[in-house]
């Protein structure tokens, strides 16, 4: 093999794709703007998700004597909190005299005494302080940048916690009584649903429940007498809402999160009573160990399972176009005869036009990475930021193009192999066109919560390459499968080299019409 | 020196078709200094006789030599000593006459320090001084054929295979290539010239070759086939209203 051949052959062919607007479009442009678009559209997405989900009023379809038992409920799960506690004791005219200041980032009510003892009092309260949060997290979702997209101070500490136990499940729920729901005659016993159809309600329930503006309708059933005194008894509350939809899983689970800490809540003041210790109710303790827990490991994973989507998605764009105008493209326009009449071997000029490609093709990949990072360190908070570790370092870098390069390698084999065999450009842009779809199942591998890098996946081209890079960003580097995966990702492109040389050797290949 | 004897090329029918013989068992002699035509219908087999001369394809039966040198055996040699051109020869068209140029220069070995001389003696030769800067895509169909035949002459090589070359130009480009062939065959080349214009055999060609349906049905004189049919085009009508 002579080199000086090889290098003759990639300067040109380089020099000419270079040249081409519609290669230069796809290996630097598309992985740019997509990156850009993507993400600012999933910011843009993720904070109407939590307008429209997470922060939305919640409307339940409740009697009265429901509402103000949920009302009484979430009192008492507000005042097993740490906010609830440091209100009580402020409340107390002789301790608070003695404590120093008022819980950080909350505004105290004007009447304690009132919020402490009085349900209704605190649901007003609680209502007005959920408001004031909602307002600055809506700054936040609907003009992410920068400053906004942080989390408000005021969720965070004392307030963070109270906001997640207490407030979301009164300060931002619409009551309705069931007779406010229209009926909706054209519903007969056959369409009720079967869990509905005992029930003396159920028609109504039923509309209710078809209405979209809806979210839930909850009954409760509480016990005569005091529930956290003998003879103990059970609340009876039932949710019935429209599991298929997103919005009204969402406010059932709000509603469950603090009927949950109003029960957990019942229990240690039942303990209490029975002068038990508060452990009683938990026989078993289950400690997440703080390494899995941690919010950085969760939001690398996510990060680490999306990168090589990305690489493994433009390294293909980038190697589409010139694999395509460097194979069938010279064909169409008669420059492929000229050369291969040049006194230069096959294997000469197959590995020139595979450099080429597996150059375009890294290139679209880095492009797409690098985009990725400065559009992180653009929109992302620095402490997001230090989350993802989507820090552009020469360290991440040079992970990043060895890992692409086996993958870059096989493209170009492939593609160019294939485009070589195509008799036009559309041709062969109708043979490469479908491998977009098949390559991305082998990334999509590396989002699932269950996938793993072992001696089997570390061997499978493509699935390793995601797994490895997923890991390392979560920081988990396993030196042996990443040389597992570089053979065999290395065979694979290997093996895509010769089918390509071998598609430069066949007259009727290079022939065929 | 052209020497072909009994070559043959079928080419496989792919899954459902049958074999293609498309040159059946041709033989003919090109001298230097002399150019020789290659005529007949299309689809008689001349592109294909000069695509397995140029090494492009190798035949599949019979053999020939170019230079001393076995289609077979030698095909780098073989492509050092022609410059091969055909109507429908492309150029990169995102390049410049004179990048193209130095590309091929290159791939022919040509010394790095001689290269600008070749490429001014081309460029003089075909006259490329006013476009060489400019990129092939915005050359008339004339220029690019000179472009063309320039590259195929860049390494000096001693055989010359050109299949219609002159097809598409204008009277001036016409003129201007016909012109360069006669001065490269009067300087010893050997050129062997595929063409359907009879005025080209006639002006250019000593010998005539008339190919039908894969086979030389004619090898003989240019000046034989005018005394005998008052013309070449008579002459070459007639020999292939023979053959069928």
């Amino acid at each position: 093999m002579r080199l000086r051949d090889v290098l003759t052959i990639y300067r040109k062919d380089l020099l000419e794709t270079l040249r081409d607007r519609r290669t230069l479009l796809f290996v630097l442009a598309v992985p740019a703007l997509s990156i850009c678009l993507i993400s600012l559209g999933a910011s843009r997405l993720v904070g109407a998700f939590v307008k429209e989900v997470a922060m939305r009023d919640i409307v339940v379809v409740a009697t009265p004597e429901t509402r103000a038992a949920y009302e009484e409920l979430a009192h008492r799960a507000f005042l097993e909190t740490k906010v609830g506690k440091t209100l009580e004791r402020l409340a107390n005219p002789i301790l608070g005299a003695i404590l120093p200041s008022p819980i950080q980032g909350l505004k105290l009510p004007d009447d304690m005494g009132a919020v402490v003892s009085q349900p209704a009092a605190y649901a007003e309260w609680a209502r007005g302080l959920a408001s004031q949060m909602r307002e600055r997290a809506g700054e936040a979702v609907s003009r992410p940048s920068r400053a906004n997209i942080a989390v408000p101070e005021s969720f965070r500490g004392a307030g963070e916690d109270f906001f997640i136990q207490t407030v979301r499940g009164i300060g931002m729920v619409k009551w309705m009584t069931p007779a406010e729901v229209e009926v909706d005659e054209r519903i007969t016993s056959d369409s009720l649903s079967l869990a509905l159809k005992e029930l003396p309600d159920a028609k109504r329930i039923q509309s209710a429940l078809d209405n979209r503006r809806i979210d839930v309708w909850m009954s409760i059933q509480m016990p005569k007498g005091p529930i956290d005194a003998k003879p103990w008894k059970t609340a009876q509350v039932s949710l019935y809402y429209d599991a298929t939809q997103p919005t009204a899983q969402e406010a059932a689970s709000r509603l469950r999160r603090t009927l949950d800490a109003a029960s957990t809540a019942i229990v240690a003041e039942r303990l209490r009573s029975l002068r038990q210790p508060s452990h009683l109710a938990d026989p078993i303790n289950v400690d997440v160990p703080a390494a899995l827990s941690n919010p950085k490991n969760a939001m690398r994973s996510m990060i680490g399972g999306m990168v090589p989507y990305f690489i493994i998605l433009f390294a293909y764009i980038g190697a589409m176009f010139p694999a395509i105008d460097l194979g069938a493209g010279e064909k169409e326009r008669n420059t492929l005869e000229t050369l291969l009449l040049a006194p230069v071997g096959r294997l000469e000029i197959a590995l020139g036009k595979f450099l080429v490609v597996v150059t375009t093709s890294m290139t679209s990949a880095l492009v797409g990475v690098c985009t990725a990072a400065l559009m992180a360190a653009a929109i992302l908070p620095p402490e997001v930021r230090e989350m993802t570790s989507l820090k552009p370092s020469l360290e991440g870098l040079l992970a990043v193009v060895a890992l692409a390069f086996p993958l870059a390698c096989t493209f170009a084999g492939v593609f160019l192999g294939t485009a070589l065999f195509a008799r036009s450009f559309k041709e062969a842009q109708n043979y490469l066109s479908p491998l977009g779809v098949v390559l991305t199942l082998p990334p999509a591998y590396a989002l699932l919560p269950w996938s793993e890098l072992n001696g089997r996946t570390a061997l499978i081209p493509m699935v390793n390459t995601a797994l490895i890079a997923r890991d390392y960003l979560v920081g988990n580097f396993h030196a042996g499968y990443y040389f597992m995966a570089m053979g065999s990702s290395l065979t694979v492109a290997a093996a895509a080299l010769a089918f390509c040389t071998w598609q430069f050797h066949r007259e009727s290949v290079l022939f065929r019409s | 020196m052209i020497e072909v004897h009994e070559l043959a090329k079928t080419f496989p029918g792919g899954f459902f078709g049958r074999p293609v013989a498309a040159v059946r068992s041709v033989s003919f002699r090109c001298a230097p200094g002399e150019a020789t035509a290659l005529v007949g219908s299309n689809g008689a087999g001349k592109t294909t006789t000069l695509r397995m001369l140029a090494t492009a394809i190798r035949p599949t039966g019979g053999d020939a030599q170019l230079a001393g040198f076995d289609v077979h055996r030698d095909a780098p040699e073989i492509r050092r000593r022609i410059g091969f051109l055909s109507t429908n020869t492309g150029l990169y068209l995102r390049l410049t006459p004179r990048e193209l140029l130095t590309h091929y220069a290159r791939l022919y070995s040509i010394p790095a320090d001689r290269i600008p001389m070749e490429l001014a003696r081309a460029v003089e030769l075909l006259e490329l001084e006013s476009f060489l800067d400019r990129q092939c895509d915005k050359l008339s169909t004339g220029m690019r054929q000179r472009v063309s035949l320039a590259r195929t002459i860049l390494h000096d090589p001693p055989i010359l295979i050109l299949d219609e070359p002159t097809l598409g130009l204008d009277i001036d480009a016409n003129e201007l290539v016909m012109s360069f062939l006669e001065r490269c065959r009067d300087e010893g080349k050997t050129i062997l010239l595929s063409t359907h214009v009879m005025g080209e055999v006639a002006r250019l060609c000593r010998r005539v070759i008339v190919m039908a349906a894969g086979s030389v049905v004619f090898d003989g004189k240019t000046q034989e086939l005018v005394s005998a049919h008052e013309s070449v085009e008579a002459g070459v009508r007639a020999v292939m209203r023979g053959a069928r």
